[in-house]
């Protein structure tokens, strides 16, 4: 087996110490370093993904692949800002104002990581302003927005406004998820999307970025 | 008013529980390294939960409607519960907390991208706090049982059609700071693994599967 596919079937397999060593035995082969990114890191975490949506694996399984993902990208990170690569997108996550459940953003946070995204996370209880703050600060493209109490939800639709106010609409995208939001909601607020877990907001991510 | 403080309460962490909280379904058994983080997480989860209740009971009350009126124009609008405890004598108001030690461990495993573990120790508070309402639960039962009391299904605002704002009644009937809780502005319990619930009782008490909502199988008092 190839030291790419070998990276890939050890990231599927949850195993962060055989992942780092094959990365850097792939770097020492002078293999390229976006290559090991795409083909090994990237596409292990999209197998891993479409996995969880069959029902193949569960969330545990999933978090073990993310974990060896990340090990093996802590030690490309710095090769690929040094050779100017970017990442596939910038997104921001956060959990809406008065709301401090975390979980659901973090895992979110770690999908999209693992599909090759920046992600700069703007924590729980986040006021609509600084949404719109950090959205231009790091020149985001892809808003996460969070919520799992009814009595919070409403601002979400505020968030949204308030990107919108600031001439953000048209340059972002929005996608809301959280345990009592629901497609019907997404829409009436106007997201641009909607995703009932971590691994189908990676999904809907690449679909609102024109990345699939 | 009947205050009374539990600390001493008896916590169980299940296994199949942690797992369910994480989406894995009872038939499937883990594997490898997911059962070693089970394992070490539980574990760690006993160290650092610090399991405690408070309760209180309302006597003076009216039911109307679709609500259940208490003292000082306290209104609760439970219209499932007023359906559920019909005949309702007694409100037990009860809350629970494992505390906040837990929850900062999972976000420093988290910001440690140690994910399996960050999320297995938060299904593990997750377990616990409900084992706690099920011992709490227990708790309540084993003393209406002892003045001929029956008691109804728990219910807690934020379920089903039971708004969340009426967390705000129940903390102004109960000490919560004594338990080291608080609600914040969105009616969001500080520390998360906290649960606040209802029980109604009384002579008359006609409910089918009481018990339902209660972990609780080996109870002495458990029907339906």
């Amino acid at each position: 087996m190839d030291v790419l596919n070998e990276i890939k079937e050890n990231i599927i397999a949850g195993q962060a110490d055989m992942v780092r060593e094959l990365v850097k035995k792939a770097l020492n082969e002078g293999m390229n370093v976006e290559d090991v990114l795409n083909e090994g890191l990237i596409l292990a975490m999209t197998v891993v993904g479409e996995r969880f949506e069959r029902k193949e694996i569960y969330v545990p399984e999933v978090l073990f692949s993310a974990r060896a993902m990340r090990a093996g990208l802590e030690i490309l990170e710095p090769l690929l800002i040094s050779a100017g690569i970017e990442p596939k997108g910038k997104a921001i996550t956060g959990t809406v104002k008065g709301d401090i459940h975390d979980i659901g953003k973090n895992l979110v946070g770690t999908m999209l990581k693992g599909a090759g995204f920046a992600i700069i996370d703007l924590g729980v209880d986040v006021p609509p302003q600084r949404f719109v703050e950090g959205t231009q600060a790091e020149g985001a493209k892809l808003i996460c927005i969070s919520s799992l109490i009814t009595t919070s939800m409403p601002y979400m639709k505020t968030t949204i406004e308030a990107l919108e106010s600031a001439g953000l609409k048209g340059q972002v995208k929005t996608m809301v998820g959280g345990a009592v939001v629901t497609p019907k909601y997404a829409d009436e607020i106007g997201a641009d999307g909607y995703a009932p877990n971590a691994a189908a907001a990676v999904a809907r991510a690449k679909q609102l970025l024109g990345l699939d | 008013m009947v205050i009374k403080l539990l600390t001493d309460v008896e916590v169980k962490i299940a296994e199949k529980e942690v797992l369910r909280y994480q989406g894995y379904p009872r038939a499937k058994t883990p594997e490898g390294e997911i059962v070693e983080t089970l394992a070490s997480e539980i574990e760690e989860g006993y160290r650092l939960i610090e399991p405690k209740a408070i309760y209180s009971e309302i006597k003076r009350l009216e039911v109307a409607h679709n609500q259940i009126i208490l003292e000082n124009n306290l209104v609760l609008n439970a219209e499932k519960a007023v359906k559920e405890w019909q005949d309702l004598q007694i409100l037990g108001v009860a809350l629970c907390t494992i505390g906040i030690e837990l929850e900062r461990k999972v976000s420093e495993l988290f910001a440690l991208g140690e994910y399996p573990a960050a999320l297995m120790l938060d299904s593990v508070g997750s377990a616990a706090v409900e084992s706690l309402v099920d011992h709490v639960n227990y708790h309540i039962c084993h003393r209406a049982r002892k003045t001929g009391m029956i008691v109804g299904p728990r219910l807690s605002p934020g379920y089903g059609k039971w708004g969340l704002q009426d967390q705000k009644v129940l903390f102004s009937l109960l000490p919560a700071e004594n338990i080291g809780v608080r609600l914040n502005e969105q009616c969001m319990m500080i520390p998360r693994k906290s649960v606040s619930f209802c029980v109604g009782m009384g002579r008359e008490i006609k409910v089918k599967k009481p018990c339902r909502y209660c972990g609780l199988e080996d109870c002495p008092y458990r029907t339906g």
